[in-house]
């Protein structure tokens, strides 16, 4: 490795340096934050509704693991049919929908009696259940999130409510209001979704056998599956996103790369003539190009990373409802992709160096 | 004396533009092993463009260039950078040392480059080269805090460390001052006599041919006459 020569120009030409350094940075924080917020949003949605308590999500025929995309399809009254299914305990409509503003928020209208049949009862942390059409019931992280506290006027769904109890946060919606409050805000009895609680938790597998031969077209899904079939149905959908974020984390890195890289060689035409005229080799001066410029993608990684934990924390305390998961399979992509950045942005100021005339090169001023 | 580099009926035409700038037309010389020769000429009579052929970094347009029997005048870029690199040192007017790098390390990136082992100091022909250019003690420092003189010292050590067969100085003295251009001088004498290393100056000032055993002088890209010192 051409290390004295390499570490020598980085540390003479410092702003190109730290620019150089600061794109893959900016690649790196690029990728691993909005993929990280992506896969956290799911995941962390996926798993309420997993933990939400209910062992079978009953669904109409196309609708989706978002729950709150879906529209009010499933009649209240279908959950008399489905409680007589053989080894169902519990059934509890639920009419869920997404709170846009200030990002994704789920709210669910509930039945209070019948949805602690299948959760066994909230976590309170304190105030109560609702007891009049305008009153809502919010996780800790959304009452931390907007400062609300027991009888604290809130918008829900661009409607005024007020809180009557917070619960503790992790499982099912961040925010639950009556169930004829959001019929009423949608479509009068009727809900997106039923949640099934049974009787035996080993007859899952034999409920839900059953609920399909009963309620054919509908979807019938076991709630431990839930978050890795909510992956599996978005997969096409995330695969293009991640897609796009790598695209534009590259171009960013391929360019600022090129551009720092293209600079350098520029300025040091007379020092790659001067190693010409000694017999280096067109591959000991590609090389020499490459190898510096992976030092900056190397260093910017390592910076990226770091940043993109710190930025992690930032955000965590300022939006508590944010979930960001940077998994190490992304981090090493993300490596890969800086690297990867490196290099083709290098290449054409490698190969332009490496062709120069060493004649030209040491008249080079 | 053997022959260890010659060229024969060396043509070298540039083109500017649409016009053709005939540089060279037809020089044919011989250095022998061991000597020190000055190729002299005013500005312009072609003698950079000889330097440049002999170094192997163009090629010519026609005739050849042999060193050490090898033409190197139609030789492809990758083999005339490996004669560079194990037949050929080079000195320039510039002294052209790596600004960044301390003496020492332009010394062992030229070693690296010539593929030889990176410590200057572990070599017992660079050793004599760096106390007879006196420059041992000096090593550590940047070009920038080096004098003209120091600076085309190391350069000349430099140049030295793939024990070349031939060493090749284009206007070597050119941005020196009197007394370091002496200085510099005495020591390619030096090199020439205890080391019997072969060295070929291009340059203009005629006093520096009085340092030389033979004088070979250029006008209009020809060569005028080559006599004794």
């Amino acid at each position: 490795m051409n290390t004295q020569i390499i570490l020598a120009g980085l540390k003479v030409r410092p702003v190109r340096t730290a620019v150089g350094v600061l794109a893959v940075t900016l690649e790196v924080v690029l990728i691993l934050l909005l993929v990280g917020l992506t896969n956290g949003a799911i995941t962390d949605s996926g798993n309420r509704i997993q933990t939400a308590g209910g062992d079978i999500i009953f669904m109409d025929a196309g609708g989706s693991m978002i729950l709150g995309m879906n529209a009010a399809t499933l009649p209240v009254a279908l959950g008399d049919k489905i409680a007589k299914v053989e080894g169902v305990k519990a059934v509890a409509p639920v009419l869920a929908q997404i709170e846009s503003g200030g990002g994704f928020t789920m709210i669910w209208g509930i039945d209070p009696q019948n949805f602690e049949a299948i959760n066994g009862g909230f976590e309170w942390i304190e105030g109560k259940i609702f007891s009049a059409p305008d009153e809502v019931v919010v996780d800790d992280r959304f009452a931390g999130d907007n400062q609300l506290t027991i009888g604290s006027p809130v918008q829900i769904l661009r409607r005024p409510f007020k809180v009557s109890g917070i619960v503790q946060s992790g499982k099912g919606a961040r925010a639950y209001i009556p169930l004829a409050a959001a019929q009423e805000m949608t479509r009068p009895n009727f809900c997106t979704t039923f949640f099934i609680k049974v009787q035996d938790k080993n007859q899952v597998k034999a409920v839900i056998d059953r609920l399909n031969a009963a309620f054919e077209g509908r979807k019938v899904i076991d709630a431990a599956d839930w978050t890795s079939l909510m992956f599996a149905s978005n997969a096409p959908l995330l695969g293009i996103v991640f897609r796009v974020i790598t695209f534009v984390g590259v171009v960013i890195g391929v360019l600022v790369i090129f551009l720092s890289m293209y600079t350098t060689v520029t300025e040091r035409t007379r020092e790659i003539g001067i190693l010409r005229s000694m017999g280096a080799s067109k591959s000991f001066i590609v090389v020499m190009v490459l190898q510096e410029s992976l030092i900056l993608c190397v260093i910017g990684s390592v910076v990226g990373i770091g940043m993109s934990y710190v930025a992690m924390a930032i955000l965590k305390s300022i939006f508590p409802t944010l979930s960001i998961i940077i998994t190490w399979d992304w981090v090493i992509r993300a490596v890969i992709f800086a690297l990867l950045s490196g290099i083709i942005g290098s290449l054409y100021p490698a190969f332009k160096a490496a062709s120069q005339d060493p004649i030209e090169a040491l008249a080079y001023e | 004396m053997s022959v260890l580099l010659e060229t024969v009926d060396l043509k070298k035409i540039y083109k500017v533009g649409k016009i053709e700038v005939e540089a060279l037309r037809g020089v044919s010389i011989r250095i022998n092993a061991g000597e020190l020769v000055a190729i002299m000429g005013p500005s312009g009579c072609g003698k950079s463009t000889l330097m440049h052929l002999l170094g192997a970094m163009t090629r010519a347009t026609s005739g050849k260039v042999l060193i050490e029997g090898q033409d190197t005048a139609s030789m492809s870029d990758r083999a005339r950078t490996e004669v560079r690199r194990k037949k050929l040192g080079f000195v320039f007017q510039k002294f052209n040392l790596l600004p960044a790098l301390t003496a020492r390390q332009n010394l062992e990136v030229a070693r690296k480059i010539h593929g030889g082992p990176q410590a200057a100091e572990t070599d017992d022909y660079l050793k004599q080269i760096l106390q007879l250019l006196q420059i041992d003690g000096k090593l550590d420092r940047r070009p920038s805090e080096l004098s003209g003189g120091e600076q085309q010292r190391v350069a000349i050590a430099r140049s030295l460390t793939n024990k070349p067969a031939i060493l090749l100085a284009d206007e070597p003295t050119g941005a020196l001052d009197t007394r370091n251009s002496e200085a510099v001088l005495k020591m390619f004498r030096e090199l020439n006599s205890r080391l019997k290393q072969t060295i070929l100056l291009v340059t203009h000032n005629p006093e520096l041919a009085t340092y030389t055993n033979r004088l070979i002088e250029m006008r209009d890209g020809l060569v005028l006459n080559s006599t004794a010192s």
